[in-house]
């Protein structure tokens, strides 16, 4: 995350994660699709010349602000196949928020088990905490058959239902923009924390990302087009070992400091 | 704690990483220059080339960044400094400090030895100055943002995210 208090602007990466050919392009196709033009940049893509991502796909999106601050996320996924995962990696650093998309063909159960274990190694060779970071399970491919059952997949991905996780068929959008929402709403809350965090711990910085309290979880109100898997009442680890208990959401934030900030914005003109 | 004075003290920093962006702009005669962070987010830019900025800003930081694993396959700490020439348009990327990366476009109209003369003095200002500081941001820029963002605080995020 960066936030850039002269521009107004807080800047955030949320990576597709998962084994090759499980639809993580598809999922920024058809997000590049829906979108209206003036809340996205550019679908931006590193493949192959037979369309495999060599490197990553990226899709900047405008969402909305916090207080003043524009908040601006870049979608990126990385290269499923094995084989790349140094350019994994590269893409994983700096990650507010991680969307592992699982294919849910029968046969695929090892694959995405693997890519969710490289998942977790990434992040912590990158300095990231696994078990804090915001996180969303898709189980993509649901039209097609054989597939596994939903219990399967939680049983080999999701094995204390800790993690948000939903249905989709990415190549016609179904399912894309409930995870893309739920994501969205982990960020923006984890950010939110962060930079309260921020203001009442001492010597910290907001792009420091200092130690984050567990961030609240509100599940997504609207009604939805595609079923949509219940949502467990423990939604933000990435640790399928390990739940983690919520707190209330921000109890111990000190309140003010955004009317601080904005109130000196407007003193000072800058 | 988080105070007015970080506040003002980063946005000042931001803006004289501005003036020396500016500096090979118009010293150099460079068509561009940008200033991102390891992680692909643009944090400065100056000169009127019309390019994704974005797309720009992610593609040379993961490059910069699988220029550095290639270094390290070679046994070197790192390789600071990267070039591209092109039949009309050329790049020069380099490290400024440990955590941003300057990017440099250049036409015909100005040469390497120039471009890199104030680039690399740039780049040493520019990690003085952002190394000191844990916070890295963007000055202000003249374009006004095209989207009608919602308000976040309250929990409503864009319609379109609606399936």
């Amino acid at each position: 995350m960066v936030v850039n208090f002269a521009r107004r602007e807080i800047m955030c990466k949320i990576v597709y994660y998962g084994p090759g050919l499980c639809g993580k392009t598809t999922n920024l196709q058809a997000i590049h699709l829906k979108v209206p033009e003036n809340m996205r940049g550019n679908l931006t893509s590193v493949a192959t010349k037979q369309d495999r991502t060599l490197f990553f796909d990226l899709l900047p999106l405008d969402i909305g602000k916090i207080k003043d601050f524009a908040v601006r996320l870049q979608l990126y996924t990385v290269p499923g196949q094995v084989y790349y995962n140094a350019s994994r990696k590269i893409v994983l650093k700096g990650v507010d928020g991680v969307v592992f998309v699982a294919d849910s063909q029968q046969g695929k159960m090892d694959e995405n088990v693997e890519s969710f274990k490289n998942l977790r190694e990434n992040l912590r060779e990158n300095g990231a905490d696994p078990a804090t970071i915001p996180l969303v399970l898709q189980y993509n491919k649901r039209d097609l058959a054989p597939v596994y059952e939903i219990e399967e997949l939680n049983r080999g991905l999701n094995p204390h239902l800790n993690i948000s996780y939903f249905e989709s068929i990415a190549n016609t959008g179904q399912g894309v923009f409930n995870t893309l929402k739920k994501i969205t709403q982990m960020v923006v809350d984890d950010i939110k924390i962060k930079l309260e965090a921020a203001d009442r711990a001492p010597a910290a910085k907001p792009v420091a990302a200092p130690t984050p309290a567990p961030a609240p979880v509100k599940p997504v109100a609207e009604p939805v087009a595609v079923a949509e898997t219940p949502q467990p009442a423990t939604v933000k680890t990435a640790a399928a070992e390990e739940p983690v208990t919520q707190e209330p959401e921000q109890a111990t934030v000190r309140k003010g400091f955004w009317s601080r900030i904005a109130g000196w914005f407007k003193r000072t003109g800058k | 704690m988080l105070n007015m004075q970080d506040v003002e003290r980063d946005i000042d920093n931001l803006h004289r990483v501005q003036m020396e962006l500016q500096k090979i702009v118009s010293e150099a005669g460079a068509l561009g220059a940008f200033l991102v962070d390891e992680n692909g987010f643009l944090i400065a830019e100056e000169g009127g080339i019309e390019i994704d900025r974005v797309a720009l800003s992610a593609l040379v930081a993961a490059s910069f960044g699988a220029t550095a694993e290639i270094a390290r396959l070679l046994g070197e700490a790192d390789f600071t400094r990267m070039t591209h020439q092109g039949s009309t348009r050329n790049l020069f990327i380099g490290k400024a400090g440990s955590r941003h990366i300057l990017i440099v476009t250049f036409g015909r109209e100005t040469n390497l030895g120039l471009v890199k003369l104030y680039a690399e003095k740039a780049s040493e200002l520019i990690g003085f100055i952002l190394d000191s500081d844990s916070v890295a941001e963007e000055p202000p820029s003249d374009k006004p943002p095209e989207s009608k963002p919602g308000d976040l605080e309250s929990g409503s995020l864009p319609s379109w995210m609606n399936d």
